[in-house]
């Protein structure tokens, strides 16, 4: 009897979670559109969306930005899957952050951080002289890195009440180590990768002081991608951070304290969390394109290796499943693997979608819990 | 006169194919190779191809895929970020270079 209510309070929870709508956007990298799934189907196209290399995705509300490799910020509709607006910030451009009442867009080429309304009508551009990355926001401040000054600004907004923001430089830290590149944010530090210093570097943004903390990177590789740093690698616990050059992912306790390096099989690309921060998906660069390695963060041991059809340009973790999604560019597939049972090497595929040339995948989760599709 | 014209559409046709199966090899080894900080025609963690073809001699772009090290201040950069290609043998930079600068007129 006891065993009969279990499992029908199993199947309860199971048919929950199935009908939790989560809508999956794939950049498709030479299509210049974003693929759209729903309900496990490969249902639509969002086309025209000017250069896809290195698109990337931000859902604020029930609004979605892209940003595209040529500068422009599109705005579309994810429940309509419809493109709403759209403006050219620069000629390059790979970084942005929505926030309540605008958009910032830290631009390449032009060396600006261009700042909208949530409509993409331009407020104010900053000049900094700079290639900017790692733009994030902590309350009504604004931060970014600069690569060709080795700088961080931050901004703050001088109206935090009105409609549009009014950002002025509150802080220029100088010298914060050779060719910032990427940045994550954890509460108030803010975490800057540095290219060409074998530091990273912490600011405090509660007290403004700054840091270096070395990292034991010994022989370089040839390093043949940028690493990206993400929010997705801060566990309670720890800060995992993607070697540069090195076949390494760091561990860091939450006051920068060595924990361990972790040995991976690659160049390591992309540090993806699990939600429940049990799992760290790993990718790679080169020749390890194809590998992905799952890391423990308990024993922070590697657990599983998946070897995929072709080069893997993203994974990300389904928020709303027990779900590890893989895009796998040069196979021109997005697969899911379903990640419930507790031993990683037990981990399966379960959807298999035919995505041309695939490499971001975004998730939306604020779809209406509906028995199909509304159109 | 007829095996004389077949002779010469056949080096023609086999001219052609080893053009594109060169430029093919060029976009190959741009995937291989620089596809994670270059972008053709945009500005990325390096310079565009279109800039550097439209900017550098084909020797400069050769010496400074194969030597970074020691072409960068010549290229007016005040340091380098980029990691030397000294493996690539003489016929793949060849390959490399044509690929970087066929973007030279690119939109």
């Amino acid at each position: 009897m006891r065993k009969t209510l279990y499992a029908l309070i199993v199947t309860a929870l199971m048919s929950v979670s199935v009908s939790a709508r989560e809508k999956i956007f794939v950049v498709e990298r030479e299509n210049n559109a974003l693929a759209v799934i729903d309900f496990n189907l490969l249902v639509n196209e969002i086309k025209d969306m000017h250069n896809f290399n290195h698109a990337v995705v931000k859902f604020r509300d029930k609004d979605g930005y892209v940003i595209t490799r040529d500068g422009y910020i599109v705005k579309f509709d994810p429940l309509k899957e419809k493109k709403v607006s759209e403006y050219r910030t620069s000629k390059s451009a790979i970084g942005f952050i929505v926030g309540d009442n605008y958009v910032a867009v830290a631009n390449y080429d032009n060396k600006t951080v261009e700042i909208l309304d949530r409509d993409l009508h331009p407020i104010q551009t900053i000049e900094t002289g700079s290639r900017n990355v790692g733009i994030k926001e902590y309350g009504d401040r604004l931060i970014f890195a600069c690569m060709d000054s080795d700088e961080i600004w931050v901004m703050k907004d001088t109206t935090p009440d009105a409609k549009k923001p009014n950002f002025t430089l509150e802080k220029k830290v100088k010298n914060i180590g050779k060719v910032p590149f990427d940045a994550m944010i954890d509460k108030n530090l803010y975490v800057v990768g540095l290219f060409n210093s074998p530091d990273i570097g912490v600011l405090d943004l509660d007290t403004m002081k700054y840091k270096k903390v070395p990292l034991d990177l010994g022989k370089r590789e040839r390093i043949l991608k940028v690493p990206h740093f993400g929010f997705w690698s801060i566990s309670g616990e720890y800060f995992f951070i993607p070697a540069v050059g090195n076949r390494k992912v760091f561990v860091f306790d939450h006051d920068f304290k060595p924990v361990k390096s972790i040995e991976v099989e690659g160049n390591p690309v992309f540090t993806a969390l699990s939600p429940d921060k049990k799992w760290l998906a790993v990718t790679f660069s080169g020749k390890k394109f194809p590998i992905v390695q799952i890391i423990d963060t308990k024993s922070l041991e590697v657990v599983r290796r998946f070897e995929l059809p072709g080069w893997v340009l993203h994974v990300r973790w389904s928020s709303k499943h027990p779900r590890l999604y893989f895009s796998v560019n040069t196979a021109d597939m997005v697969l899911a693997y379903e990640t419930t049972d507790p031993d990683p090497k037990k981990w399966w595929k379960h959807f298999e979608w035919p995505v041309p040339k695939p490499s971001g995948i975004f998730l939306f989760d604020k779809a209406p819990d509906l028995k199909k599709r509304p159109f | 006169m007829g095996n004389l014209l077949t002779l010469v559409l056949t080096l023609s046709l086999s001219l052609v194919t080893l053009g594109a199966e060169e430029a093919k090899n060029g976009e190959k080894l741009f995937k291989e190779y620089c596809w994670g900080c270059h972008h053709q025609t945009a500005e990325a963690f390096g310079p565009s191809f279109r800039t550097i073809a439209r900017k550098r001699s084909r020797e400069l772009i050769m010496a400074q895929i194969a030597d970074p090290q020691h072409t960068y201040r010549q290229l007016g950069y005040s340091r380098n970020s980029m990691p030397a290609f000294a493996d690539l043998n003489q016929s793949q930079l060849e390959r490399l270079c044509d690929y970087i600068i066929s973007f030279k007129d690119a939109k």
